[in-house]
């Protein structure tokens, strides 16, 4: 679509590249094939006016609501039919347990991961403390938003290690792990999937782990999915839009 | 005619000169190129008890033939590997590289989300006040860098 405007400036010169050949020419033959050029390149200049004008609105508006009826900024993360969480067993690094009853009043985003991740997992961190800075102080009203970051590595990450490591990136974050099998009945509710390297959990190991942000809405439903690459204002911009959509609490 | 004599010499002065910068030049630029050359390394400032971190730079091979970077080692971990971030299908891994090859002029950038080194194991608690040396085995020669721990931030804070 870009494109299509720079080409429309270059058919502009093009114009006036012909117009000045025609006022020179001298010749019928040379004056007749400027005549025609001239005329396409009219038509050609007209159609392009046509479409910035009249066509391209019309599209937009169109867009505007993606095929299943929500604002466009938030068809890729938010999911319209939520389902609610249950069974939810952790423990926070508090030592407290962590029911679904602790998703209620609340939007919390939650990320998977494990504190011997030197990468992706402090990146994705930042880029939340980064998200939380630029919250408008309405976002920050009730129900205020949490950030659960969640152990997929139990063996290894003590509450102590993840509240120390949770909270350096902000006070407010939350660590939450459990044991392998309930950490599975919220990784399936949610589709999130981690796994071992080689199912190697003995000495050094890695952990592979799902690189989105889900989204729990104030009533205790998965309601959204942020992707990788993460970027601060469309997380910023698109959580806005979905406290002002979402239904029953904003 | 003295004049001129003396002109001829200050014109052969000059151009020796000139001559001699420029071999001396070229000299030390040969000697600067022998082996890779690493700039821009940090280490991004991680909670008091990570026991891994991890470390960012650029190495970039100036020299006509092909480099291999074999080993890496730092006094202040047991260990560093060469990591690769790979997210695929929604799912982050990470894959080791056993050794970087660089061909004649290539440049590699490790960044997040990428190729990075990763620090395992600190033996020392580390703050924004230490640099962490990096002791690098290469096919050219060993070279030692030194990268600063620095607090690491992402856009709009």
């Amino acid at each position: 679509m870009r494109g299509t405007k720079a080409d429309d400036v270059v058919l502009l010169g093009v114009n006036t590249v012909i117009i000045t050949r025609l006022m020179n020419s001298q010749t019928n033959k040379s004056s007749r094939v400027a005549i025609t050029l001239v005329i396409v390149g009219v038509v050609a200049l007209l159609s392009g006016v046509l479409f910035w004008t009249v066509i391209k609105p019309g599209m937009q508006q169109q867009n505007a609501l993606s095929e299943q009826g929500l604002p466009k900024e938030i068809a890729s993360v938010y999911i319209p039919k939520g389902r609610p969480l249950a069974g939810i067993r952790l423990i926070d690094h508090n030592n407290q347990p962590f029911t679904e009853e602790r998703f209620k009043g609340k939007w919390s985003f939650l990320f998977f991961g494990f504190t011997h991740c030197p990468d992706v997992c402090p990146t994705t961190l930042l880029v939340m403390k980064a998200v939380w800075a630029r919250f408008p102080d309405s976002a920050k009203q009730a129900p205020e938003p949490q950030l659960l970051f969640v152990s997929v590595d139990p063996d290894r990450d003590t509450a102590e290690i993840m509240k120390s490591y949770t909270t350096f990136y902000h006070p407010d974050f939350l660590g939450v792990t459990a044991e392998h099998k309930y950490l599975d009945i919220l990784t399936t509710q949610v589709g999130a999937l981690y796994g071992y390297e080689d199912g190697e959990r003995e000495g050094e190991y890695t952990v592979n782990h799902s690189a989105q942000i889900i989204l729990i809405d104030p009533q205790g439903y998965f309601r959204g999915v942020f992707s990788a690459p993460m970027n601060v204002d469309e997380i910023v911009k698109t959580f806005s839009a979905i406290r002002e959509y979402h239904p029953g609490a904003k | 005619m003295s004049m001129k004599k003396s002109s001829v010499v200050v014109t052969a002065v000059i151009i020796a000169m000139i001559i001699a910068v420029i071999s001396m030049y070229k000299l030390m630029s040969v000697q600067a190129k022998d082996s890779l050359e690493i700039t821009g390394a940090w280490v991004p400032l991680s909670p008091p008890k990570a026991k891994i971190m991890a470390a960012y730079l650029k190495i970039k091979n100036p020299t006509g033939k092909m480099i291999e970077v074999t080993n890496i080692s730092s006094p202040d971990f047991a260990n560093v590997m060469i990591h690769e971030t790979i997210v695929k299908d929604g799912v982050s891994r990470m894959e080791m590289r056993s050794k970087l090859l660089l061909e004649p002029g290539e440049e590699v950038v490790l960044q997040r989300g990428g190729l990075h080194l990763m620090l395992m194991y600190k033996k020392r608690v580390l703050t924004t006040k230490d640099t962490v040396i990096l002791n690098f085995t290469t096919s050219a020669g060993p070279i030692s860098i030194s990268a600063p721990v620095k607090v690491a931030a992402i856009d709009g804070e």
